[in-house]
């Protein structure tokens, strides 16, 4: 039996809409089934802040605007001033993206005070770092997570959901073990159902950017007494990041590097036959 | 008082008395309404010595706390003894008799004994009205439905039987709402048996609710997730139920000539996609229900609501039967006499394949559409070949010296999904306490639509546990009543949540899950009493024994014993299925 | 038929096709490139009745290769080659 309640679960939901092509019906309609459900927060672009705030008046809810979404590879000073305006439109916390191509280049004064520039910039609102897990090795992960930390950021988030991938248990805990537990980690990008935000929660997210968050609400009540075998993955390789490698969306070095990791992997022998 | 009525009338038609009876506090808590509360009585009232057909036998409808509020609340169940298969048996029907019978003033009726006449009930302002039916006997469920209503009021609602119910077929059906029926076990012949010909309720009572603001706001919530949900959403209102024909067909396990092959040749000749395209005029919905899963069609020259996707099945695959109209047909057929479809259909089936190997001298031959509505109609009228199909496939096949041949648990027709192309349907089947039920535990939604999770349907690992879940949400959500359906869409959780804002009492999810296992232990309970045990839970030879040999499940045979093994040991019953004194202890059994 | 993919649509997919099969000529590819494949050969979107806007498979969501449903197998990542019969059904339920 699952021991985690619908009033904790739809807390950690922050319920996102950031498709280019949503028009104002859809943040309306994502704003009243927050304001219904309860989530903690709405998750969008920089256009709708003012109006999603309008929607969510009197909720409880807050907005979350994402900045130098979703690439990451804008100036400082745009991303900041994307920040801080969002903040006085009404924004409570910033989604903001690291610069990526920066840190692969191991530039990290550089990526620090890109990220130290949107949290000063959006105080007294919170700032995410978006690492964007999947161009990343482990190593660039952790320096991430180091980064955004010193800079004063209080939250590192997996994906932008654009990506080649998104959130995988292995890489939140790996978020959580680098951060320690005070500060959030949110998981986002591919969860569709309660039972991939249940594994995401055990790996140690504090924050979850859903758009089924619907659906993953639902799917608690729905397995809150299933047994344990329901809930379990049976093929490790369906779960983990190496398996959804794909050399058209990443960088050749980091699909090396998944590629690489597969055949280390202690379960190569039983489970091959998934591998492409 | 919040959510029932608090009123039950127990009437005795041999002797014309009645008695209201008020269920207290503890029993309203542990058994709710509905399913469990009616099995609570029955199980109080009548014993393993009941003959189901005689007037002692007791026959009991049933709303719950939630009936007359939430959406799909029109439900109601029926709860008797089962004269098909000699098990504790409910039935459940949608609609909107369950609602109009509270805003009669009842929770429920338990009727006893039998008229000298032909008698029908009339409910209206919390009383109960025995008036004559003799004008209306003979009467088919449609037209006795309207000539009822020209007599009380064009507000109420319904329930009755046809011929078949009049003529005590062992599997007649009770109607309401036009073509909603409470089709299995037999709950027509029990009416039949006690004179009764129909029960019309009707009035303005409302349901007191706890919450009603709480209430307002779930209701919002609940709208949204039901609509949002691909199948209560979508799936269920474009394409109703027999959408799952060509899905269980490419699945190889779309039981054809009696189970004897898993793929039929034509199952797209008789689909969902293929009635949308055809017979559909509109779909249908039920008492406040957004889903519309009803289909109201028509053929050439003739329309009603259906075939449903067990019914298109039954009088389909199953029969070697590819003409739509033919089964639509014969559906109506079913509706307007008053048939369970499934037990038809199943029996015809067995009916086939006994005269194909000759031990019936009868000829039906597969395929045969022509035929089908007169054997449903000589069915309901007991006549000719209707005589005997009337026995249902069980005792017929036992007659003619196949009992092998009969695809039947317990005494109940097996439904429209092979158990060779899944394990844990296996296991519900045998483990129903109705018999051959596909309802008890729907392992299909895991097994093969992969809702919640997707399950590996030839694994018997972790099966045990499931089916015993998912019959203890399926009890409690017959005793809330509310319709099935919701469960695609929603969860305990949920449920508990509305039982709160209704009756205002602290209802948690772990009692909701008790409520549902004490239910179904208390109906074991019964059975075990009439001398049903682990010899009962079991399937007949032809999915121990005999392989597919096409399809994708083809070499595929049920392994029940250790499953069965399993389910007994996660429900806390003995080898031979035998609730053990801890177990009831722990249920306050 | 050799060096094609048998594409099947059921339910609310065959509704929305207005076609019960495609015949796609291709050979050794994943499914999720197949149904990229399906979408422009009939000119029509349906992946939004299979998949969620993060492209994995709804819950309910059936996809059979030659009878065998893809997620007992490497789900969107399965492979199909020529010859292969592929039947696509939008989640439904019944009873």
């Amino acid at each position: 039996m699952i021991d985690l309640d619908r009033e904790t679960l739809v807390k950690m939901i922050d319920h996102t809409e950031l498709s280019a092509h949503s028009g104002e019906k859809k943040i309306a309609n994502l704003c009243s089934e927050a304001r219904s459900f309860g989530f903690y927060a709405v998750c969008i672009n920089g256009f709708y802040t003012r109006y999603a705030r309008e929607q969510l008046a009197g909720s409880g809810v807050l907005v979350c605007t994402v900045a130098g979404f979703p690439l990451g590879a804008g100036t400082t000073s745009a991303k900041a001033c994307e920040a801080g305006e969002a903040v006085r439109n009404g924004a409570a916390e910033i989604d903001m993206v690291i610069n990526v191509g920066a840190l692969r280049d191991k530039k990290l004064d550089l990526v620090r005070a890109d990220i130290r520039a949107v949290v000063e910039a959006s105080r007294p609102a919170l700032v995410k770092v978006i690492l964007e897990t999947c161009y990343l090795t482990d190593e660039e992960i952790v320096t991430g997570c180091h980064l955004s930390v010193e800079a004063g950021a209080k939250f590192v988030k997996t994906s932008t959901g654009f990506g080649a991938f998104g959130a995988f248990a292995a890489h939140v805990r790996l978020m959580r073990q680098t951060v320690g537990p005070e500060i959030g980690v949110k998981a986002a990008g591919g969860i569709r159902n309660f039972k991939d935000a249940w594994r995401l929660i055990l790996a140690g997210a504090s924050r979850l950017g859903l758009s089924a968050s619907v659906g993953v609400v639902e799917g608690l009540s729905l397995l809150k007494f299933a047994p344990a075998a329901w809930l379990e993955e049976e093929i490790p390789c369906h779960i983990c990041p190496s398996r959804f490698a794909n050399l058209d969306k990443q960088p050749k070095a980091v699909y090396a590097y998944y590629k690489k990791k597969c055949l280390a992997c202690p379960h190569v022998e039983k489970y091959n036959m998934f591998y492409e | 008082m919040n959510g029932w009525m608090g009123k039950i009338v127990k009437i005795d038609l041999s002797r014309r008395t009645q008695e209201t009876i008020v269920v207290g506090d503890v029993i309203r808590r542990q058994y709710l309404g509905g399913r469990g509360l009616g099995v609570k009585l029955y199980s109080d009232l009548c014993s393993s010595a009941t003959d189901p057909l005689a007037e002692d036998n007791a026959l009991i409808f049933m709303t719950g706390p939630l009936t007359g509020t939430m959406m799909t609340s029109g439900r109601y169940q029926i709860v008797s003894r089962s004269p098909l298969t000699a098990t504790i048996c409910d039935s459940s029907s949608g609609g909107s008799f369950g609602a109009a019978l509270k805003a009669a003033g009842l929770d429920g009726l338990i009727i006893r004994g039998r008229s000298a006449k032909p008698a029908y009930l009339s409910i209206h302002e919390g009383a109960v009205e025995v008036r004559d039916a003799s004008a209306f006997w003979g009467l088919d469920t449609q037209q006795t439905q309207k000539a009822i209503r020209a007599e009380t009021s064009s507000q109420t609602s319904v329930a009755c039987i046809g011929p078949a119910g009049e003529n005590q077929v062992l599997f007649a059906a009770v109607m309401n709402d036009k073509d909603r029926a409470a089709g299995r076990g037999g709950m027509g012949a029990i009416m039949g048996s006690k004179n009764l010909k129909a029960i019309a309720a009707g009035g303005s009572q409302p349901v007191a609710v706890s919450d009603p603001a709480g209430y307002k706001d779930l209701a919002a919530r609940v709208d949204r997730i039901v609509d949002k949900n691909p199948v209560t959403g979508k799936s269920l209102q474009v394409l109703g139920t027999s959408v799952l024909v060509n899905i269980i067909n490419a699945h190889g396990m779309f039981p054809t000539e009696n189970f004897r092959r898993g793929v039929f040749n034509d199952a797209e000749g008789i689909s969902g996609e293929k009635i949308a395209e055809t017979l559909l005029q509109r779909q249908s919905a039920c008492y406040k229900c957004p889903i519309g899963c009803g289909r109201t069609t028509r053929t050439r020259d003739k329309n009603g609501e259906g075939p449903e996707y067990e019914t298109v099945w039954a009088f389909g695959a199953h029969l070697g039967i590819s003409n739509l109209s033919a089964i639509a047909e014969a559906n109506y057929a079913c509706n307007e006499l008053g048939v369970d479809t499934i037990t038809m259909g199943g029996t015809i089936g067995c009916a086939m394949e006994l005269s194909e190997t000759g031990a019936w001298k009868e000829s039906l031959r597969w395929g045969d559409a022509g035929k089908l509505r007169d054997w449903v109609t000589d069915t309901a009228y007991r006549r000719g070949i209707g005589a005997e199909l009337a026995l249902g496939s069980k005792r017929l096949a036992a007659k003619y010296g196949r009992p092998e041949l009969a695809m039947q648990v317990k005494g109940m027709e097996i439904p429209a999904y092979d158990p060779r192309g899944a394990q844990g349907m296996a296991l519900s089947y045998a483990t129903s306490n109705r018999g051959g039920c596909h309802m008890r535990a729907y392992m299909i939604a895991p097994e093969i639509l992969g809702h919640p999770v997707f399950l590996d349907r030839f694994s018997s690992a972790g099966k045990a546990e499931l089916v015993a879940l998912f019959q203890d949400v399926s009890a409690l959500v017959d005793s809330a009543v509310l319709c099935r359906f919701l469960q695609f869409a929603l969860g305990i959780s949920t449920f508990t949540e509305m039982l709160r804002v209704v009756t205002g009492l602290d209802f948690s999810d772990e009692e909701l899950m008790k409520i549902g296992r004490r239910t179904y232990t208390l109906e074991r309970l019964f059975n075990n009493r009439a001398g049903f045990g682990r010899g009962d839970d079991t399937l007949p030879p032809r999915f121990f024994n005999e392989e597919f040999q096409t399809g994708s499940s083809r070499h595929r045979l049920v392994r029940l014993e250790g499953m069965l093994d399993d389910y007994y040991a996660v429900r806390g019953w003995d080898l031979n299925g035998v609730p053990s004194p801890q177990t009831l202890a722990d249920l306050g059994l | 038929m050799a060096g094609t993919i048998t594409v099947k649509f059921y339910g609310l997919m065959r509704l929305r096709m207005r076609t019960a099969a495609l015949e796609i000529p291709s050979d050794d590819l994943t499914i999720m490139e197949l149904l990229r494949l399906a979408e422009e050969k009939s000119g029509q979107s349906f992946l939004d009745e299979l998949l969620d806007s993060d492209h994995g498979l709804l819950t309910g969501t059936i996809i059979l290769v030659n009878g065998e449903n893809i997620r007992s197998r490497q789900g969107l990542q399965t492979r199909v080659h020529a010859g292969d019969s592929v039947c696509l059904f939008s989640p439904a339920a019944g009873g």
